[in-house]
Parts: structure tokens; C-alpha cells; sequence
């Protein structure tokens, strides 16, 4: 599935996965201190896969999520994301990219306190000015309509409960119609019924055929998974290829 | 050693290098703005100085001739109080520069050698040992209005049209005269004699004395005294110009540097105000961001105390420093300000001095300022629990609740970076204030000041323009100005009309001046109240009167009111028949018909001023009509002298654009500060939502984007400041018009236009968005994984 907007880049295999890490390596620097966080992960993910990473903390689970949404850059190694070369893309040209191809769901939510509902759902699309503000609206509320939030469009966040801020944050995620949806424990939050009625949401996102990626440390929630990838000490150990 | 609490405390100066940098700047600033408290006294202290050094002259009677014997001198050098006593002959004719001419002021001195008041020396060259010989006043060659040095030589202008060499031997001058030179002409300094020789005059013209005893009542009777020995020893005395007095403690330029000095400490208390606005938002920052660092130093033994004293000694350090860069700083600017004062308002240059005044209020404010500014942080830094430290996020979580978020949501039709951009001025609405604050103050300094200047420099244009007409004219021989006189005059081509008028004085609850004029003249009244006098009043020489608002108001005579008058021959009753709203001698003037003020004085009619009205004021029309009008009066045996109005005006209109430039320059510091407090404040939004910048990235969020949304709320902020400023701009201009007003017991039309008001705006917008490219920076160059990863 692609986005509205094609992003600047080469174009490469756009046959092949959806997600390809080639012999991705990351070290992060802090100080004078070297952390070497992924060792040459190799990683596929094919279109509409319903993939769970899983690992221990500081295994390197999010930071593979980080390397497929183009937000760190490897240290060595190649990424192909939606048929783009991640490497090659400038930082802005990444913006542009995520803004059109992947939808993001963070650990917090992490929606932008000023805004409402409606409006951080709309704001991926205002980003990619992708149609007029009044068609950004209907598609924010379809998207929000589509979580079950259509009754709190103009609420902002301190106004809405830990579920539903998450829901509006999958909404936002998925508000310019993602090839790709990429969540970082999005449950970790939330007690365990909301985990199972969010993980109902995803489920039937990626049954619309959205490829989708997500970190759990919940076993439970692992297994809803089409494919476990298990990650230790930066290296894939399991489930690296379908 | 040191312990840990301590380094804690000097490592956060380091740890936001940003921060600390533009706080120490700030305080800086406020500091060195401090010094400006150094000038006053410092130049007052100086000049005081000079006035003895120069012997200025206390008094100084213009008769318009002072033919007299040595022994009529011995009489009024006998007088009482009278120090000192020299007769000088004041001329005022062209010199040649090139092929241009230009007007230039002589002053005799009778005898260089033996000089007692108004003593000219000379810094470099020598004084004239000979006739042919002359000092050329050292303001001329700063002021750039002649440039002629030791050794040059210098044509000057006869009143027979002709043109004779004089050597300029030195170059020098005396306070009273050299303070003249900027806003007048150059001045040159040669022998009595010469001056008589090159204007015609047949004698001096001027009587300088230093009174012992300074005290006004002292003064009067000295003045006194001496106006009856001329009274008596000069047959027909007429004045050609006021009496000059010179209280104690006053020097040329102390009247309008006094007033300034309201614009310095001013300014100075509201660059203070603003820093200390500033080091509170900063230090309320840092504790707000510690939040969880503070709560851990109370969960491993940290006491409110030792928590409160490590930040007093951030504080404190942030405060030394700024203290140490504001003084080094302030010395430099105070001194080459007050150089600058002191030449302008004082036209002389006075040396350079450090102020103990100034370095202990600089150190008592820039630390005990700092400190007081920083409680509300201490007080608050002490209180937060360990439980409080725990729970903070860094995240404002409740936006939306209160009725001013609701509020600003409703902005829709601005873009949605706008919008973010301006919701977020919100969010931390204190902050934003206390930012807006000091950007206020900077631009309500400037809209106060402006209004101020556009009030006074309309009043004296008025007041400029409604006096004189455009050339004066005066005998300056033994021949009065009579009718065929006036007729001569305005037998000149470009003279449109010619009037007599005379000055004089009278005592009405102290000396107040006379003008006397016919009931048609060049000025322009403004009666208030009742009337102005009749033709048939004026040719009668009736003892009416019209006297200005500001005396009116003093000795609380009104239209109606019969008063008493002394004259210098007598009493004299007179009837007021009017009010006169125009600003001329100050609003204490009196306005009677030229044949009472003739009468009274005993003078015969054609003494005194004549004043032309050219057939258009621009300057070749005003020149040609000098000339021509000496030229015809020469021809026919009258011995005049003449000044020109249209050079007073237009340094009067110089002196207006050099204030509103000084004014405008000292006015920096604020905005300054300002601007800085918005850098800082804007560098914490960014510091502070960083994490959220990461989001907006991962998002989609292009550079532009994040741009115009820090941009957004930057300018929200300085608009907020700008609202701010007009309330206070228009608080402080009426203000000091208040004092002024006071002052000067006259009321001014107040004005507060529009466009220093969209001026401001357009200022505040560019200025803004210029400073706000350094935060910027920061945030366009952030990664979204190291933004997301933010602590």
C-alpha cells in the first residue's frame, strides 16, 4: 500500500519485503562512553505481516523500530522501508517519507497537549498537506470513528483516559494511511483489558492490510502475532525471516 | 576542597551554557545601565568646575551701546556684589569658507591680557597680542562648522560689505560661549576694537558680571544698581537682547540636561527592572526543570536549607559574573557618554572619572538584585517534596482545563503551526508573561520617550515659529530706527514687512520679561482667555496687558485684574486683558503695546528690535533680504545690526534629532534585555519540548514546519509585550509630561499618534524573528532519535 505522496529517494526492489534490514549495526554514543545497541540484524518483513519483537530491556527492540522508521541511523549496514533506502535520505527527506509511509505509536502516546483530539489526528496530514482542511477533518474523524472515539473529537488530551488517548494516538498513526505501522509497547501503559481491546484495534488494521511491527514484552500479546522475532544482546536470535 | 553541594552548584552554570550566557549578558547590561546614575553628577561636579576656572558671568545687561568713560566703568565695577565687571562687543556677521560664506559670531575681549570674566584661554597657539588677530573657538573645529586652525587666516564680513583678513593665533574659548557653538554658529574671539571695526559699532554692546554673592535677591539688587548708573549715564538706553542670569549651580546646558536627565534614570530603572523580571523567569526555570533532581537531593539527606543555598549560589555566581562584565562595560559607556553630554548640553569635554557611587550600587544590585530576584525560585525549590520530584514528567499534562486555552483554540483560521505555536504561549502562561514583560517595558520606554519628544518638538517648533519673524534688525548705533526707517526695510525687494518691538522687564512677583509690540505683528498669539490689545490701544501706549498661561498661573492674576508693576522708572498699574497660551519665555511672559513699554522706559520710538517678515522663510530669500537691507541702510546712514532666525531653527531642529536619537540609542539596553529574555525564554520551550519535537519529527514534521511553530509562539510573545507596552507607553509618556507640565506651570497637547504605536509593532515583529533564529537553530538541527531520547 502506498501513500498519497511518493518521498524523494531511489527507488529500489519494490517487489520484494516491505521491510528489509540488511547487516544493520548501531552504536550510540553517550559521552565518551560506546554502546553498541544492534550487531548486525538482519530483518524481513513482507506486506500486511503482523510481526511482534520481542527481547529483554536493552536487548535493542526499539531501536530496531527506530532504524525501520528512519528515526536513528544505523551505524552500518542497509535499511529498505517501503522500497526506499532509508540511508540515503536526507533528514528532511525522511520526514516527508514517514510522513506519507509509516504511522508511529509511542510507548506514552505522546499526542501534543495542545491539541485535540481531532487535531493530532489531523496533523500528520496537515504535515503532508495532504488534501484540503476540510478533507483532513473528515479523514481524522473517520480515523478516530474507526477507534470508537467519534464522541471526543474536541476533547484535548488531560481531558481523555489513558485508552483513549492511545486510541487517538493509533488514529493519528494511521492517519495518512500507512504501508507501515510501527508501535513501541503500545500497551505498556494500559491495564490489561485495554491492552486487549487496543490489540483488537491493530488486528483489524493490519486485516485492512496494513503491515504492522510492534515491541511487547507481554507474551500474551506476542502471540497474536503472525511472527515472533526475538531479539538478545543486539542480534536477532529467532524469527528474523519469514 | 570543595564539597559536592558546591560543584553541583558551579556546574550548572555549565551544564545550559546557552542560559547562562545570555543571563550573564543581562545582567550585564541592567549593570553597565546603572553607570548611566555616574554622569550626572559627574558632569554637574565638572562644569561647575569650569564655570569658576572660565570666571562665566553671572549677569549679562545688553544695552545696545555701551560708550563708556573709565571712571563710568570704576562707578559700575564699585557697585555692590559686583566681583568682577568687563564690557564686551558682541557682533554677529559672515565669515568665508571657500567660496561659501557663513554666519559667525564675534566676541570682544578687551584686553587678552587682562581678562576677568568670560576669561578665554587657549589649548593650543597663543591670544591675540595685536589687532588683526583672533582665537577660534575649539567647538567649532568639533562641531565641524569651521575648521580653520593656528596659523590659517580668516575673512570676515564689514558691515560696509567688505571683506578683511584676520590671523587666527590659538585655539581656544570660554564655557559661557563655546557651549554656544553647536547649536549656533562658530564663535571667534578678537579685540573689542576689531569687532567695533568689522559691524561698525561704535562701542560694545554687552556688560558681564560675576556677582559675590550669588543669591537671587543678592543678583537683583546688583542688576539693579547697575541698570540705574546706565539709566543715567546713557542718554536713550535701549536694550538689544534680555538680561542673562546664571543662578548658582547652573551652566550653559544645565536647564536641558536636567530635563534629560528624567530619560537616564529612566531608562536606567527600567533596563534594572527588566534584568531583574529576567534573573526571576531564568531561576524559576532551572528550578522548575530540577524538579526530580531536587527531590533526589532531599530523598539522600538534602535539607530545604542546603537545597535553597545551593541555588543562592547559582544565583549568586550568575549575578558575580554579570556584575564583573556590566562594570567593565558601564565605565567605558558612561564615560564616552558623558564625554558626549558634556559637549553637547556643556560644550566642553571633561575628562574621564570612575564613579564609587556607581561601583557600590553596580555591586549591591547586580548580587543583592540577583538574590531578591530569585526568592520565589529558593522559596519553591525548598517546598517540593520528594513525592512532588518523583511524579514530574517535565509535561504540562493539563492544558485545556482553564478558560484561557479554551480561548485561544478557538483561533482556527490561523494555520495549524500558528496555532500550535500560539497554544503554547499558553502553556507555560507565566513564563510567557514575564517574557512579555521586559519586552513591554522596552517598548513602552520607547512609545513614553517618542510621545514625549513629539509633544516637545511640536511645542517649540510652535514656539519657534511664532516668534521673530525671519530677520531681526536693531540700531546699533545713535540713530534710532524711525519711520523712514521701517520704510528702507521694506523698500527691500524680499521684505514683505517690518515692525518695531522692544524688550524690557518689569517686576511682578519677581522679574518678569516685557515684550512690547504693535497690535499687528509677526507673532503668532494664542489668547486663551479675553483678548489681545487694539490699534487704538497700541497707538495710545494704554496700560494693558496680555500675560503668558504659566505666570497666570503662578501669581493667580486673571483677565480683569488690575496689577502693580514696577518698572525700572516707576510704578505702573495695568489692566490684564488677556491669557496667552503660546510657550514663549517659558508661559511668563507679558505681552503690552510698543508705545506703553516706550513710555514707561522713557525711550524714544525706533529703539529696540525691528522685526522682518521675508516674502518666503527660505534661506536665499532670508539671506538676500540681510543683505539688502544692510546695504540700503548703510546707504542711507543707519548703523544696524541683524540676526537670522532661520539657522536657530534649523539647529533647533538638529538639537530635536540629536535628542530623539540619544534618547532612542539609550533606549537599546531595554529592548535589549528584552529580546534577550525572549532568546532565553524560547531556548527553555525548545530545551523543554524536546521529546515533543522528536514526536512532531517522527511524524512527519518537516524543518519549516517545527519553524514556523516555535516562530509562532516566539512573536505570539513579543505581540503580548507589544500590547503590553502601548498601556505602558502612554502611562509614562503622560507622566512625564505631568512633571514637565509642573515644571513649566503650562499645559501641552499631549499626543500619542498611531504611527510610533505601528512602528513599535513592525519593530517588535522584525526584531523578534531576527533573535529567534538562534533558538531556531536548536531545534532545526535536532535528530528525532536523539530529540525522542531527551532527558
Amino acid at each position: 500500500m502506498e501513500g498519497a505522496h511518493g518521498a524523494p529517494g531511489p527507488e529500489t526492489d519494490a517487489t520484494g519485503p516491505v521491510i528489509q534490514l540488511r547487516g544493520v549495526e548501531k552504536v550510540y554514543q553517550s559521552g565518551r562512553v560506546e554502546y553498541p545497541a544492534l550487531r548486525g540484524v538482519d530483518l524481513d518483513v513482507a506486506s500486511g505481516e503482523l510481526v511482534a519483537v520481542v527481547g529483554p530491556s536493552g536487548s535493542g527492540k526499539s531501536t530496531i523500530l527506530n532504524i525501520i522508521t528512519g528515526i536513528d541511523r544505523p551505524t552500518a549496514g542497509r535499511v529498505t522501508v517501503t522500497g526506499r533506502d532509508l540511508v540515503a535520505l536526507s533528514e528532511e527527506e525522511l520526514a516527508v517519507w514517514r510522513g506519507d509511509h509509516v504511522g508511529i505509536v509511542f510507548q506514552f502516546f505522546q499526542l501534543l497537549p495542545t491539541l485535540t483530539a481531532l487535531e493530532n489526528v489531523m496533523l500528520p496530514l496537515d504535515f503532508a498537506r495532504d488534501g484540503t482542511v476540510a478533507e483532513r477533518s473528515d479523514r481524522a474523524t473517520a480515523r478516530l470513528t474507526q477507534v470508537g472515539l467519534d464522541g471526543k473529537l474536541g476533547n484535548f488530551p488531560a481531558e481523555l483516559s489513558g485508552g483513549e488517548q492511545q486510541r487517538v494516538a493509533i488514529a493519528r498513526a494511521l492517519a495518512c494511511d500507512p504501508a507501515v505501522l510501527v508501535a513501541d509497547e503500545p500497551t505498556g501503559n494500559l491495564d490489561t483489558d485495554t491492552a486487549v481491546e487496543m490489540f483488537d484495534v491493530l488486528g483489524k488494521v493490519n486485516a485492512d492490510g496494513t503491515t504492522i511491527v510492534y515491541v511487547t514484552h507481554d507474551p500474551s500479546l506476542a502471540e497474536r502475532a503472525h511472527r515472533v522475532v526475538s531479539i538478545r544482546d543486539g542480534q536477532v536470535v529467532d524469527g528474523g525471516r519469514a | 576542597m570543595i564539597s559536592a553541594h558546591t560543584r553541583r552548584s558551579l556546574r550548572e552554570l555549565t551544564r545550559r551554557k546557552a542560559r547562562s550566557i545570555l543571563t550573564i549578558l543581562t545582567i550585564a547590561v541592567a549593570i553597565a545601565g546603572i553607570w548611566l546614575f555616574a554622569i550626572p553628577g559627574n558632569i554637574d561636579a565638572s562644569l561647575n568646575r569650569r564655570v569658576a576656572t572660565d570666571g562665566m558671568h553671572t549677569i549679562r545687561l545688553a544695552p545696545n551701546v555701551l560708550d563708556l568713560t573709565p571712571q563710568q566703568l570704576a562707578d559700575l565695577r564699585a557697585v555692590p556684589n559686583v566681583a568682577a565687571l568687563d564690557v564686551r562687543t558682541l557682533g554677529r556677521t559672515q565669515l568665508r569658507i571657500g567660496n561659501r560664506t557663513e554666519g559667525v559670531v564675534l566676541v570682544g575681549v578687551e584686553d587678552f591680557a587682562d581678562q576677568e570674566v568670560n576669561i578665554v584661554s587657549v589649548e593650543q597657539g597663543a591670544l591675540p597680542a595685536q589687532r588683526g588677530e583672533l582665537v577660534t573657538d575649539y567647538e567649532n573645529a568639533r562641531t565641524g562648522r569651521f575648521t580653520g586652525g593656528v596659523g590659517d587666516t580668516v575673512a570676515l564680513q564689514t558691515s560696509a560689505g567688505t571683506w578683511v583678513d584676520f590671523a587666527i593665533t590659538g585655539r581656544g574659548g570660554t564655557l559661557r560661549y563655546s557651549s554656544e557653538v553647536a547649536e549656533d554658529v562658530p564663535f571667534l574671539y578678537l579685540a573689542n576694537a576689531d569687532v567695533q571695526a568689522v559691524m561698525g559699532y561704535p562701542a560694545p554692546n554687552s556688560l558681564d558680571a560675576i556677582a559675590a554673592d550669588r543669591s537671587p535677591a543678592a543678583v537683583a539688587g546688583m542688576v539693579e544698581s547697575l541698570r540705574s548708573i546706565l539709566t543715567r549715564e546713557i542718554p536713550r538706553l535701549a536694550y538689544w537682547d534680555v538680561l542673562e542670569v546664571w543662578e548658582e549651580g547652573t551652566w550653559p546646558g544645565s536647564e536641558d540636561f536636567e530635563n534629560f536627565l528624567v530619560v537616564f534614570y529612566v531608562i536606567a530603572g527600567v533596563a534594572l527592572l527588566s534584568a531583574l523580571v529576567l534573573i526571576y523567569t531564568t531561576m524559576s526555570t532551572i528550578v522548575r526543570e530540577q524538579t526530580r533532581e531536587i527531590g533526589m537531593m532531599k530523598a539522600v539527606g538534602g535539607s530545604r536549607r542546603s537545597i535553597a543555598t545551593g541555588y543562592l549560589r547559582t544565583a549568586l555566581l550568575l549575578g558575580g559574573a554579570g556584575t564583573m562584565f556590566g562594570i567593565l562595560a558601564g565605565i567605558p559607556l558612561s564615560n564616552l557618554l558623558m564625554t558626549f553630554m558634556s559637549e553637547e548640553f556643556g560644550g566642553t569635554s571633561i575628562g574621564w572619572s570612575l564613579s564609587s557611587l556607581a561601583l557600590i550600587l553596580s555591586l549591591g544590585v547586580g548580587l543583592g538584585g540577583t538574590a531578591l530576584a530569585s526568592l520565589p525560585a529558593l522559596r519553591r525549590a525548598s517546598r517540593i517534596t520528594v513525592r512532588e520530584a518523583i511524579d514530574d514528567h517535565g509535561v504540562v499534562s493539563a492544558y485545556g482545563l482553564r478558560p484561557i486555552d479554551r480561548l485561544v483554540a478557538r483561533a482556527t483560521f490561523l494555520s495549524r503551526r500558528s496555532q500550535m505555536g500560539l497554544r503554547n504561549t499558553t502553556r507555560r502562561a507565566g513564563r510567557a508573561v514575564a517574557t512579555a514583560v521586559p519586552i513591554g517595558l522596552a517598548v513602552g520606554t520607547m512609545l513614553g520617550f517618542g510621545a514625549v519628544l513629539i509633544t516637545a518638538v511640536n511645542e517649540d517648533l510652535n514656539s519657534f515659529d511664532l516668534e521673530g519673524g525671519d530677520i531681526i534688525v536693531w540700531s546699533q548705533g545713535n540713530q534710532p530706527l524711525n519711520a523712514q526707517a521701517v520704510d528702507l526695510i521694506e523698500s527691500v525687494p524680499e521684505v514683505e514687512s517690518a515692525h518695531p518691538m522692544v524688550y524690557s522687564s518689569v517686576e511682578l512677583d519677581g522679574e518678569r520679561y516685557v515684550w512690547g509690540l504693535p497690535a499687528e505683528s509677526t507673532y503668532d498669539y494664542d489668547v486663551i482667555d479675553g483678548r489681545w490689545f487694539t490699534e487704538q490701544e497700541a497707538v495710545a501706549g494704554s496700560p494693558t496687558a496680555v500675560i503668558g498661561e504659566a505666570l497666570a498661573e503662578l501669581t493667580g492674576i486673571a483677565v480683569g485684574d488690575t496689577v502693580a508693576v514696577e518698572t525700572r522708572r516707576g510704578p505702573l498699574e495695568l489692566e490684564i486683558i488677556g491669557i496667552d497660551g503660546q510657550l514663549v519665555n517659558d508661559g511668563q511672559g507679558m505681552f503690552l503695546p510698543y508705545r506703553t513699554v516706550l513710555g514707561y522706559e522713557g525711550w524714544d520710538p525706533g529703539w529696540g528690535n525691528h522685526w522682518v517678515r521675508t516674502t518666503d522663510p527660505s534661506p536665499a530669500t532670508v539671506e538676500a533680504a540681510a543683505s539688502g537691507i544692510h546695504r540700503v541702510m548703510q546707504q542711507n546712514g543707519y548703523a544696524i545690526g541683524s540676526s537670522l532666525r532661520y539657522p536657530d531653527r534649523e539647529e533647533n531642529q538638529a538639537e530635536n534629532r540629536l535628542i530623539v536619537t540619544v534618547v532612542m540609542t539609550m533606549g537599546l539596553p531595554i529592548v535589549a534585555i528584552g529580546m534577550i529574555g525572549l532568546v532565553n525564554s524560547m531556548t527553555t520551550s525548545v530545551l523543554e519540548r524536546t521529546r515533543e519535537i522528536g514526536i512532531l519529527r517522527s511524524i512527519g514534521a518537516r524543518r519549516r514546519d517545527l519553524r514556523a511553530m516555535f516562530r509562532a509562539e516566539g512573536v505570539a510573545i513579543a505581540l503580548i509585550g507589544w500590547v503590553l507596552g502601548i498601556p505602558a507607553g502612554y502611562v509614562l509618556g503622560r507622566l512625564i509630561m505631568w512633571v514637565l507640565e509642573n515644571e513649566f506651570h503650562a499645559s501641552f497637547v499631549f499626543m500619542f499618534p498611531l504611527w510610533p504605536i505601528l512602528v513599535a509593532l513592525a519593530v517588535t515583529v522584525v526584531v523578534s524573528l531576527l533573535v529567534l533564529r538562534l533558538p531556531l537553530r536548536r531545534v532545526i538541527r535536532m535528530r528525532p532519535g536523539d530529540a525522542l531520547r531527551y532527558e
